[in-house]
């Protein structure tokens, strides 16, 4: 992992845990709508950039991609939600959770959630399947999802190699 | 006199017991420590010792050790330095 | 666990390796003095490493040990069979004493009364002893047995680096190891380097000592007892009569009050000072923390040489290794090479563009040297199987011993090098297939003789090197395997249909299928039938192939072929689609052009006619599921693994690449064919083939 890129999030965990000792979650839109994850689970965030197809993987597995010498799993979080592809464009970028790069739309900051505005996940139908959510959070006067990133990127579940053509 | 909860005399405890050991000396009194409670010491805390030793006879004053136990005087022993602190 | 007693239980390990090699040695092939040596020696060090750590359980027992097989070494005693179990167990308990010490656990009692006995039996064979009654005795650690006139004194004289006390080493537990194995006359700490409490840093060592020692014991072993700490102190051992040594001693440590200390303490009567200019003292100093460095390399090329013919001979054990590196810092080195590889290919990718000479000059020149560092790097892994490979002699011994079966075992090519992991990952399989050898290979005794064989059967662990690949065979003279049986058994298991036309390669390789076992009687050494698919999975996981020739009444020969590492493969690189694929060269046959006119003359059949051979072709693009390409020339890269060949049709042949294998990660431990990636000169990721599970795949 590059230094220069741990540095950059060292460094905003570290402003910002003088403001509060609260967790960080990390903001960002993926298909037009802001989600939450939990910014302990973040390892760096990237630029898009191109990868290389890996056979019999499920569509939501694109395949691998160099993030600076390393081999990382690239995985589009909008059809691992069902909702489509990521429409790549000038702000898409990949966050990296334990070595999986995530595509989304935009990056948009890392923040606290006060306790208050958290509110556990309720059994009615949000667009997403409920076991990607871990909790609810009011987020400048909208509901967003907190995700559940061991759910997502579940290896049983993501490396069942798919039938043949 | 230092009878303060010292328990070991040892790397980990060196930098604190080294400040002590400084605030204690501006007294002018003959040091006294009393080494009761002190269960461990290891090469650090005899350097330590050695130090504090070599300070006060500087200033013309001398440590004077009490209630050291047979463990702590064996410890000592093994690396010979009982004699420099006048243990011996 | 922390990092020194890692480092206590590795050597243990590696000296309880060594001493098992040379007690199967000597059962194998009878008493030699060198055998006897290396017990002894192995005996000495875990002792000596024990008393660092104040292993005091450890230390008494080992010393029990080291005092029976000082007296062999002497030849005071003669070592007979008996004694050579015996060493065989206390082998086995060290082991299990080693554990329970380094864990901190109590040892069960009747562990510990077997502890007792050993040693009670082991007292029992020394010279003038009778069995002694009591094991209160045992305890107590008699002084080296010395005759007055040769009594040595040596001085000893420690200055510590600034990091000492910090490494967490105790120079009390040495001091305490001095007392034990010798006297310590005199230990005159050097004060007057301490400064006063204002200006110490605690945790910088200022202290210093002088030590007067009498010890009936080489330079070697004195030193030996400092090997823990001998890179954090500045450590000088001389005979107290080596006035030379004592000369360099005061004037390299600078210290204007040393030799009137020395005096002081009693060190000597009267020492001379010989005046040593400023330059010779730079001059010592640097050859200080070298002292008899260049000696000891030599010694362990002589042992190295030395022990490449005995390997050969009776697979004994080598001296192996003069520096112990962790593992992870050379896997940091690949990776950074790797880097550095990749660095350099997007330069030369560059220099091609821009066409100029001379970079385009400088930048092959670095791929060169850069190629021969990372030869050198990935060297520094290598290590001979002879080691791992002493160690099943006991193993086959043991099995045939318990089976009742007479077996002559032989190893050759123990100096073949192998990377240390793979070593480490085929020994399980290994030991599996030569107790499969004895168990179902290897005939009883009276079953050799009516077939006509000698009543001792032969057991053969061979590696050598072959085209860039290490071969490992284990071949016995046993029955052979009956095929009529295995098909059999197979067709019964379900694992083929009864209609299946097999070739005989193919049924012998059935009995590395799950749930294939023909033995007659199960045993408790083999055949129920689960293991043999372990071994080949575990084979194939080290990209590597397993086959199996035999000959009914004559023996069978299991042929193992594996990638002399795991780190780094030379590939050849292909386009399929969007995607470039590495396969790896060895593998490769060779690379053909598909003619139009031969695509038609396959007439949808997925082979094609090469030079009157069938040869099945498996489109690599549909296998799996690449996009269709625009190139319109197609090509076939002809594969070879084992006996089977397939043509991969694919679009582009890109050329030869120096492969840095990465794993793919987990998400992709199910995909089939592919072994890992590769990241190119450009930044992309190109996937490695596993031929031998594509080719698997396709049939």
């Amino acid at each position: 992992m590059s230094s220069e890129n741990r540095d950059l999030i060292t460094y905003e965990e570290d402003e910002l845990l003088t403001m509060s000792d609260a967790p960080q979650y990390f903001f960002f839109k993926s298909g037009g709508d802001i989600y939450a994850i939990d910014a302990e689970s973040v390892s760096e965030m990237v630029e898009y950039q191109s990868f290389t197809k890996v056979p019999m993987m499920p569509p939501y597995v694109k395949g691998v991609s160099n993030i600076r010498g390393e081999i990382v799993t690239v995985i589009d979080l909008l059809i691992r939600f069902g909702l489509g592809e990521t429409k790549i464009g000038k702000k898409t970028s990949m966050v990296i959770v334990d070595k999986i790069a995530l595509i989304i739309d935009e990056v948009h900051e890392v923040n606290t959630i006060a306790s208050e505005d958290i509110k556990v996940s309720l059994d009615f139908g949000f667009k997403i399947d409920q076991r990607f959510i871990k909790n609810m959070a009011r987020y400048n006067d909208e509901y967003i999802a907190i995700l559940n990133s061991a759910e997502i990127l579940n290896l049983k579940e993501i490396s069942i190699v798919q039938e043949r053509a | 006199m230092i009878t303060e909860q010292i328990k070991e005399i040892s790397i980990y405890e060196a930098e604190k017991l080294q400040s002590m050991f400084l605030k204690e000396m501006q007294s002018g009194e003959t040091f006294i420590l009393d080494m009761r409670l002190v269960e461990k010491i290891d090469m650090v805390g005899i350097q330590l010792l050695l130090s504090l030793s070599k300070s006060l006879e500087e200033k013309e004053q001398r440590i004077e050790f009490i209630n050291v136990s047979d463990a702590m005087l064996h410890e000592i022993k093994i690396s010979h330095c009982d004699v420099a602190l006048g243990l011996g | 666990m922390e990092e020194e007693v890692e480092i206590f239980l590795e050597d243990c390990e590696d000296q309880l390796g060594l001493m098992e090699g040379a007690l199967v040695s000597i059962q194998d092939s009878g008493v030699d003095a060198d055998s006897i040596g290396t017990i002894f020696r192995a005996m000495h060090t875990i002792k000596g490493s024990a008393g660092m750590f104040g292993y005091d359980n450890i230390v008494k027992f080992a010393h029990a040990g080291e005092n029976l097989l000082d007296a062999a070494r002497e030849g005071l005693i003669e070592v007979n069979e008996e004694m050579v179990d015996l060493f065989l167990q206390c082998k086995d308990y060290l082991e299990h004493l080693i554990e329970v010490e380094i864990r901190e656990e109590e040892m069960e009692s009747s562990q510990k009364s077997l502890g007792e006995n050993l040693v009670k039996a082991l007292i029992s064979y020394m010279p003038g002893e009778k069995p002694l009654e009591k094991s209160e005795d045992l305890g107590q650690i008699k002084e080296p047995s010395m005759s007055e006139e040769e009594i040595l004194r040596w001085h000893i004289s420690i200055r510590f680096h600034k990091d000492f006390f910090t490494t967490g080493m105790s120079i009390h537990s040495i001091f305490n190891f001095l007392n034990k194995i010798g006297k310590v006359i005199i230990n005159q700490p050097i004060l007057y380097h301490i400064p006063l409490l204002e200006a110490l840093n605690p945790l910088h060592p200022y202290i210093g000592f002088e030590i007067l020692f009498e010890a009936d014991l080489p330079y070697e072993e004195i030193e030996e007892v400092f090997e823990f700490i001998i890179d954090d102190v500045d450590l000088m051992i001389f005979e107290h009569t080596d006035e030379e040594s004592l000369s360099q001693l005061i004037a390299s440590r600078k210290e204007d009050l040393l030799s009137q200390t020395l005096l002081d303490a009693q060190f000597y009567t009267e020492i001379e000072t010989v005046d040593v200019s400023e330059e010779k003292t730079e001059e010592i100093k640097k050859s200080l923390p070298e002292v008899n460095k260049p000696e000891e390399l030599e010694i362990l090329e002589n042992e190295k040489t030395e022990s490449k013919t005995v390997t050969k001979s009776t697979g004994a054990p080598k001296v192996s290794s003069s520096l112990r590196v962790d593992a992870t810092k050379i896997d940091l080195l690949i990776n950074y090479m790797s880097e550095i590889v990749i660095a350099n290919s997007k330069i030369i990718t560059l220099s091609e563009e821009l066409d100029n000479s001379e970079l385009d000059e400088a930048s092959s020149r670095m791929r060169e040297l850069l190629e021969v560092v990372r030869e050198g790097i990935m060297d520094i892994r290598m290590v001979q199987v002879g080691d791992s490979f002493a160690k099943f002699r006991r193993i086959v011994n043991d099995t045939a011993k318990k089976i009742g079966k007479n077996v002559e075992f032989i190893i050759t090519g123990g100096e073949t090098e192998l990377d240390k992991t793979v070593v480490e990952r085929i020994s399980d399989p290994l030991v599996h297939m030569l107790r499969n050898s004895i168990d179902h290979g290897i005939e009883e005794p009276s079953d050799r003789i009516k077939a006509g064989k000698s009543s001792k059967g032969r057991v053969d662990l061979r590696a050598y090197t072959d085209s860039g690949t290490i071969v490992i065979e284990i071949e016995d003279d046993g029955k052979g395997l009956d095929k009529n049986r295995i098909l059999a058994k197979a067709i019964e298991n379900g694992l083929i249909s009864s209609t299946a036309t097999l070739s005989d390669a193919e049924i012998y390789k059935l009995i590395f299928e799950a749930g294939l076992s023909t033995a007659e009687k199960v045993s408790d050494i083999s055949g129920r039938g689960v293991g043999m698919d372990v071994v080949r999975r575990n084979i194939e996981d080290l990209r590597g192939s397993i086959d199996i020739t035999s000959a009914l009444g004559k023996g069978s020969k299991i042929t193992i072929r594996l990638p002399l590492t795991l780190a780094s493969i030379d590939g050849f690189l292909v386009q399929v689609g969007h995607t470039k694929y590495i396969i790896p060269l060895e593998s490769i046959q060779e690379c053909i052009e598909l003619t139009q006119e031969e695509l038609e003359g396959m007439k949808g059949n997925e082979f094609i006619n090469l030079r009157g051979d069938m040869l099945p072709l498996m489109d690599v693009r549909v296998v799996l599921n690449e996009e269709k390409s625009e190139s319109a020339r197609k090509n076939i890269v002809i594969v070879r693994f084992g006996e089977k060949i397939v043509g991969l049709l694919v679009d582009e042949l890109l050329g030869e690449h120096q492969t840095v294998i990465k794993p793919l990660g987990d998400a992709f431990v199910n995909v089939t064919g592919i072994s890992g990636g590769s990241i190119l000169g450009s930044g992309e990721v190109a996937l490695i083939f596993d031929i031998a599970r594509l080719i698997e795949y396709k049939i």
